[in-house]
């Protein structure tokens, strides 16, 4: 039975009917979603998937995953425009660049989830920052670009980093530190083809 | 009643602009010295703000807008640099004169003075801070995308991203002389050449 899964599976995905990269058979859980897990669902925990045995993403980020840059920073006017233009909802380049080195920008996999689903996880992200540190921190959305922008804009790649199974939909986007204009170069890419999709309140 | 309301507007304007441009113009000196010379500027420009009929501006809680009538006076340019200063700029409660923590003293200088000298006709861009502090234009259109970094060395660096083609174009231009104490017209004019130019194509 196993053997004809394997075969019916290589069969959908050579007459492009079954995306075995990202495989159903692979989501975690059964019917379980980031939004039931919020809500305490005991039999349903994306962030203990590890613990529980569920099976994770796949180990290797391919490049037609859509992955989602959290939005976060003040609630202020001033605050906001240091994010993304409100009259555009364009996000600013300095959303997609890092001070460490190599950069890394965090991000969500979010092509086996609904928008609900990936806001869950950035709300998720921005209360737990502000658990740790007190602060006041408001979520605002995320950017969606596909990895294959990322590859084509210059970054060296796209890796999974599941903090050790307790954020199974994390990855890093990963780049060397370079000259300031080279890293505005990629970010001026990442940032124009970034979909900014808004959280509503 | 509004044309000596427009007059005064006008007149604090001035000097708004010409504070701001004397703190440019001094910014890039480097040490203690120039550190003082530039919160001395900052200083003469928020106090004339602060002591005019109006209120002063900035974040530390004071409010200082034209009426329509005056904003309509002022270009678009003009305009925007009033919101950098308005949203950037504070006066403490020991009358000094700040700049938000969050971005670099020489690199707003910097950029305001990028701002003054860029032909009227330009499209208005939206900031950005960059996350080591520099501040930085950004100009974002269905068309493409230019951005130009100011750092506190006295560096523009700037990207751009044309939709239609692909084309990419980047570089840095040194915007000081050797000695490091004036800014260049020269610089400045190969700057206009290459941002505007680039500027032009996404707007």
């Amino acid at each position: 039975m196993k053997l004809f899964s394997l075969l019916l599976e290589k069969l959908l995905n050579f007459i492009g009917l079954y995306n075995s990269q990202i495989s159903p058979i692979e989501t975690i859980g059964e019917n379980c979603s980031i939004s039931s897990a919020l809500e305490k669902n005991p039999s349903c925990d994306p962030e203990g998937a590890s613990s529980s045995g569920v099976t994770s993403l796949p180990d290797i980020v391919s490049d037609d995953e859509r992955i989602a840059r959290v939005i976060h920073g003040g609630s202020s006017l001033k605050s906001i425009k240091k994010l993304y233009n409100p009259s555009t909802n364009k996000i600013k380049p300095s959303r997609f660049m890092d001070d460490r080195n190599p950069r890394e920008l965090s991000v969500n996999r979010i092509s086996t989830l609904t928008i609900d689903e990936s806001h869950a996880l950035g709300v998720a992200f921005v209360d737990d920052l502000n658990s740790k540190s007190g602060g006041n921190v408001t979520y605002h959305g995320y950017g969606e670009l596909t990895v294959k922008i990322c590859l084509e804009a210059g970054c060296t790649e796209v890796i999974k980093d599941d903090v050790a199974g307790t954020k199974p939909y994390h990855a890093n986007i990963l780049y060397p530190k370079k000259e300031v204009f080279e890293e505005l170069d990629i970010a001026n890419v990442l940032a124009f083809h970034a979909l900014f999709v808004k959280h509503s309140k | 009643m509004v044309n000596e309301k427009i007059e005064q507007g006008t007149s604090r304007l001035g000097t708004l602009v010409g504070g701001a441009a004397m703190l440019a113009c001094v910014s890039f000196p480097t040490g203690a010295h120039s550190s003082t010379l530039m919160r001395d500027n900052l200083d003469y420009a928020e106090h004339k703000i602060a002591n005019d009929t109006s209120t002063g501006s900035g974040f530390a809680g004071q409010t200082y807008s034209f009426n329509e009538a005056q904003k309509q006076k002022f270009s678009r340019k003009e305009n925007f640099l009033i919101e950098l200063v308005r949203t950037f700029v504070s006066v403490d409660s020991s009358d000094v004169a700040k700049i938000d923590p969050d971005i670099n003293e020489k690199s707003f200088s910097a950029a305001l003075m990028f701002l003054m000298r860029m032909p009227n006709g330009l499209a208005i861009p939206t900031y950005d801070i960059m996350p080591d502090g520099d501040f930085s234009y950004v100009w974002h259109t269905d068309k493409g995308i230019v951005t130009t970094a100011f750092s506190s060395e006295g560096w523009l660096n700037y990207a751009s991203y044309d939709a239609k083609t692909g084309n990419r174009h980047k570089g840095k231009i040194c915007l000081l002389n050797k000695e490091e104490k004036i800014l260049l017209e020269k610089e400045y004019s190969e700057a206009n050449e290459i941002i505007f130019s680039l500027i032009r194509k996404v707007t």
